[in-house]
């Protein structure tokens, strides 16, 4: 009974112990070669990455500032599989590589855009989480886009301890 | 329905954080208004966020259920917690900002997993410390139970670790200049917060209250010694789960 209830009180701060403060618009576009997403950070997460890279202060990202974004924050969510994990139904599989990083400052916001090899199932989801349950992603019916004849919707999806969302691709 | 409630309290919550930001920019313009409605969108973020996981509701339940106590003693352990956590938030900010000048994210990177951990252990002292009172007191019924003066350690313990969402809106409020209005509504956040900490107290307390536990003092005692253990396993968690100290 003792270990039970200790158990039960670890899960239970486990859940306790984090909540989102980034939010990020999540655009995504299913092509036939690749998945293309968008990410758009709430304008105060904005202003605090624009003060970390953007260190001209000219209010827009530079080639080398753009460079050092990608190494120095991008690239640092690689362990976290960049908030996206692909499933098959079964087993969920990590993000191991993404490609043509860029990123932007538009309308007092920052944004992130790169893209993601498509895995070889026919059917598959993008799970779309942070498991630390930091960082919020947002999506929306009208954010998600599949080329012809590639199907697609969005549902919700249960993270083990929070609701987020997944994307369901049928090629 | 759980998932509709989850994507809900997100939902909410970027739209506080869209919202202050907008009134934020619109400051400039020069009315009151901006401000005004700045410190009440503070207010209901405070309240939204501390409904969210963390901000030491689950230190407070556990507490509770060891030491029942008197209600207004219940929102004054939910204003203090919320207030230390406000404040240790706006001196991360502030300290970063304007004495090593380097961003308040970073230095947060820096200074969260440590504090957390210390914390951590402090919670799990405290546990121990109560543990002992709690068995000590196992012939008592809850009328002789005495508030104690350790509610203050509480306060402390659940509130030291900055508040991320004051900092992202204090720095925010750096950057457009507005650090005065920033502090203001750190506050009023502050204030939203602990009135959701002290209604999750007011919760727990009156599970104290539930007739079956009044009638059978062992069913109280046994209440207040799982409130203990959750407080030790809360601590104990907090040490074996260092905060990440990623990016975000």
């Amino acid at each position: 009974m003792f270990f039970r209830l200790l158990f039960y009180a670890c899960c239970l701060s486990s859940f306790l112990s984090a909540h989102p403060h980034v939010f990020i618009d999540t655009k995504v576009q299913v092509l036939p070669e690749k998945i293309v997403i968008t990410w758009s950070f709430d304008e105060m997460s904005s202003a605090m990455l624009m003060d970390d890279y953007d260190k001209n202060r000219n209010k827009k990202l530079d080639p080398d500032e753009i460079a050092f974004m990608e190494k120095d924050h991008f690239r640092t969510l690689e362990p976290y599989s960049y908030f996206i994990h692909m499933s098959d139904g079964k087993d969920e599989f990590d993000l191991k590589r993404v490609s043509e990083f860029s990123a932007s400052f538009e309308a007092k916001k920052l944004i992130y855009t790169f893209a993601i090899p498509k895995p070889k199932f026919k059917k598959y989801e993008l799970r779309f989480y942070d498991a630390e349950m930091y960082v919020a992603l947002i999506l929306k019916k009208e954010w998600l886009s599949c080329k012809e004849p590639i199907k697609c919707k969005i549902e919700g999806y249960d993270a083990d301890f929070y609701y987020a969302y997944k994307v369901m691709v049928q090629e | 329905m759980l998932s509709s409630i989850a994507m809900a309290f997100a939902e909410a919550n970027r739209y506080f954080n869209t919202e202050l930001s907008a009134h934020f920019r619109a400051i400039d313009e020069g009315n009151l208004m901006p401000m005004l409605l700045i410190f009440a969108l503070s207010f209901g973020y405070g309240v939204v966020h501390a409904i969210g996981p963390g901000h030491g509701k689950a230190l407070v339940a556990g507490y509770l259920l060891a030491n029942p106590t008197k209600r207004s003693h219940v929102f004054q352990i939910g204003f203090f917690i919320a207030i230390v956590h406000a404040l240790s938030a706006l001196v991360v900010t502030l300290v970063a900002t304007y004495l090593i000048q380097i961003s308040a994210m970073k230095l947060f990177r820096q200074v969260n997993p440590p504090l957390f951990q210390i914390s951590g252990g402090i919670i799990v002292l405290m546990g121990c410390w109560l543990l002992y009172d709690v068995w000590r007191s196992r012939h008592i019924k809850k009328e002789q139970v005495q508030p104690h003066n350790s509610r203050f350690g509480v306060v402390v313990l659940a509130g030291i670790v900055p508040c991320p969402g004051v900092i992202t809106l204090c720095f925010f409020a750096i950057t457009l200049g507005h650090i005065g209005i920033g502090i203001i509504a750190a506050v009023f956040m502050s204030l939203g917060m602990g009135l959701t900490i002290s209604f999750a107290g007011l919760a727990v307390n009156s599970i104290q209250k539930v007739r079956p536990i009044v009638a059978h003092p062992r069913w109280f005692w046994a209440l207040r010694l799982m409130g203990v253990l959750c407080i030790i396993a809360l601590g104990i968690w907090f040490l074996l789960n260092p905060m990440s100290t990623r990016a975000f």
